[in-house]
């Protein structure tokens, strides 16, 4: 190992992080060329492939530094997006169930026959990569501001469209604003507490107010643009002299030209991301018009923000006393910047960057802020929701006899889903408590808590 | 590359089991030469993602049936690595791509060529526009493995879902 490795957890947390791999992960990427500060695990962390979900490291160029795609994953600039309303719960109460049956309908999956023939054409994808949410803004998906309310404006302006394979645009074609599968989601709820009034205040979260959750990534386009770029990596790594400890980790230099390839393509993804949910944001949006009868406006149906959870970013940050521009990798971890960054939004400026940390289908969710001890200690990072505890078998054989919607009935949960094998995966004690990894990320200062959303509906793809 | 239908604990078709990961799925595949732990390989990663598709009566047991009954389809797949596994790798990648393109779900193949670093086969099967039940992102090179074994070859892949 070339640096040390630091989880963030407490005793209760360590019994689900000790079970799997996650940790030798940990170790893993702190063998990394160029590597510098820690090797990073947040307390949502668990067993992925190459990084561990909820790895965070930061790479120097100058000191042989890499980027690796396996430290990003499939899922590029995968993240979640967080809606805020003037709606009250009491208000939502029948529609609830009419408003669900509205998002199934407008909001495609993205699996199966019935997206397909809204495909984009290749120039469209293409203009897609190049400027993301902004093209979506464009085609009347949202509205400008939305853009001030997104991480990096929802455009990542060193996205290389060039870069990105005909494979990967073929498969983004029919995708542009669909949930996808596995743990994507779009997620009513409503403001259930808050801890700190005036952040909440400046993030618009009242006590008792509708919101909405979207949770999705860059899809078939950002997997290929990762499976294209694990075998340029994989040949990198070997003309470089790269030893890897795991062939998921291939990278090659920051400064090479298969590491600029990687980049450009990668924000390329990134950029499709942002679209994807503000295409879906707008959907939705049109969902509730449909439903209350009055025009989303009206309803405050508001951006909050967009963080994203996998990506490697350039950005500067003190190492052993001295600013460095480093490529932070956050794979399965969320961005959070301090007050007065001016990467943070000029409306949040004074409180940090929101944060934005969904836990699982049933008991509840959290709205964060960034913090100065992030910046000093994680690079800016914090964890990213409340991550697995329980495989999908596992979880898929537990539920083997019990009637899970009507559990979800019970529970006063609307769901809805292509298929409830998906939502047996999903089962809340697959998760860890979301409040757990929270309350570490807030004692360890590096991150802070705002307020606590409770589900009321979930769509899942 | 013909198997006859078996009935198998898992669903995954005979010589497939999943394996225990936390957050994705994988998969432990054994064949008694290269061609058959290809096949069957192929054959689990279609039925993860879109269930057990033989004919009812073959199955033995209830299951989910998409569209069987399409008209069967070919599609040539010529691939090129440095190793056997991550010849398994890209051959796995490239079914998924199939499927997530054309809605391609894997029955079988023939092929022309497969060795550790080579595969050239015809591949057929049937067009599924339906959603599958499970999505997979990709192959994954964390934890790949090929090799001899007790039964011949043995493989583990892990996807991220």
């Amino acid at each position: 190992m070339r640096v040390e490795g630091l989880v963030y957890a407490d005793s209760r947390l360590m019994e689900d992080i000790g079970g799997d791999e996650a940790i030798r992960q940990v170790a893993n990427v702190a063998c990394l060329p160029g590597i510098v500060g820690r090797s990073i695990g947040m307390p949502d962390i668990h067993w992925g492939y190459g990084f561990a979900i909820g790895g965070v490291a930061a790479f120097d160029p100058d000191e042989g530094g890499v980027v690796s795609p396996g430290g990003v994953g499939y899922d590029i600039n995968c993240g979640v997006r967080l809606l805020r309303s003037e709606i009250t719960v009491d208000e939502m109460g029948p529609r609830l169930k009419r408003l669900m049956n509205q998002i199934m309908r407008d909001v495609p999956a993205g699996v199966g026959a019935s997206y397909r023939s809204s495909a984009l054409g290749t120039p469209a994808v293409r203009e897609v990569l190049t400027r993301g949410a902004a093209w979506a803004v464009d085609q009347g998906y949202g509205t400008a501001d939305d853009l001030d309310h997104i991480e990096s404006g929802g455009m990542l302006e060193a996205a290389d469209a060039d870069a990105v394979s005909d494979r990967a645009v073929k498969r983004g074609r029919p995708q542009v604003g669909t949930v996808g599968s596995g743990n994507h989601f779009i997620e009513i709820g409503y403001v259930e507490e808050i801890y700190d009034t005036k952040a909440a205040e400046r993030l618009g979260l009242h006590p008792q107010t509708v919101t909405v959750f979207i949770h999705s990534g860059s899809r078939g386009l950002g997997h290929q643009v990762c499976t294209d770029y694990l075998d340029v990596m994989l040949a990198a790594a070997t003309a470089y002299g790269i030893d890897l400890p795991d062939r998921q980790l291939a990278c090659a230099p920051l400064t090479s030209p298969e590491a600029r390839s990687y980049l450009g393509a990668m924000y390329a993804a990134g950029n499709y991301a942002f679209a994807n949910r503000q295409v879906m944001s707008h959907r939705v949006r049109e969902a509730f018009s449909r439903i209350f009868e009055r025009p989303w406006e009206d309803l405050g149906l508001r951006l909050v923000y967009d963080v994203a959870h996998n990506n490697a970013k350039w950005e500067t940050h003190q190492v052993e006393g001295r600013e460095r521009r480093l490529c932070v990798h956050r794979k399965g971890a969320t961005r959070a910047f301090p007050p007065g960054h001016p990467d943070v939004p000029a409306a949040y400026r004074d409180i940090g960057q929101p944060v934005l940390i969904p836990g699982d289908m049933a008991r509840y969710s959290y709205v964060l802020v960034g913090t100065e001890g992030a910046y000093a200690e994680t690079f800016g990072s914090t964890c990213h929701g409340a991550g697995r505890r329980m495989s999908r078998r596992k979880a898929k054989k537990s539920v083997r006899g019990r009637d899970l919607k009507r559990e979800f009935r019970e529970l006063g949960i609307e769901v809805r889903a292509s298929s409830f094998a998906t939502v047996a995966e999903e089962i809340p004690e697959a998760y860890k408590d979301v409040a757990e990894v929270v309350d570490v990320v807030d004692r360890a200062g590096i991150g802070r808590k705002v307020a606590r959303l409770k589900p009321l509906g979930v769509l899942k793809g | 590359m013909i198997e006859p239908p078996a009935d198998d604990a898992t669903g995954l078709g005979r010589g497939v089991r999943e394996v225990e990961h936390t957050a994705d799925v994988g998969l432990a595949i054994s064949g008694a030469t290269l061609e058959q732990l290809f096949h069957r390989a192929a054959l689990g990663l279609a039925r993860l993602m879109r269930g057990d598709a033989r004919p009812a009566g073959a199955r033995g047991a209830t299951g989910p049936v998409h569209a069987a009954e399409s008209a069967q389809v070919t599609r040539s797949v010529a691939l090129a690595a440095e190793s056997s596994d991550l010849l398994l790798a890209r051959w796995l990648g490239e079914l998924l791509y199939l499927d997530e393109v054309d809605g391609f779900v894997y029955e079988g193949a023939e092929f022309a060529v497969l060795d550790e670093g080579r595969l050239e086969a015809t591949v057929r099967g049937r067009i599924d526009l339906e959603a599958p039940m499970c999505q997979l992102k990709g192959v994954t090179y964390h934890g790949l493995s090929l090799g001899r074994g007790e039964e011949g070859w043995e493989a583990r892949v892990i996807f991220d879902i």
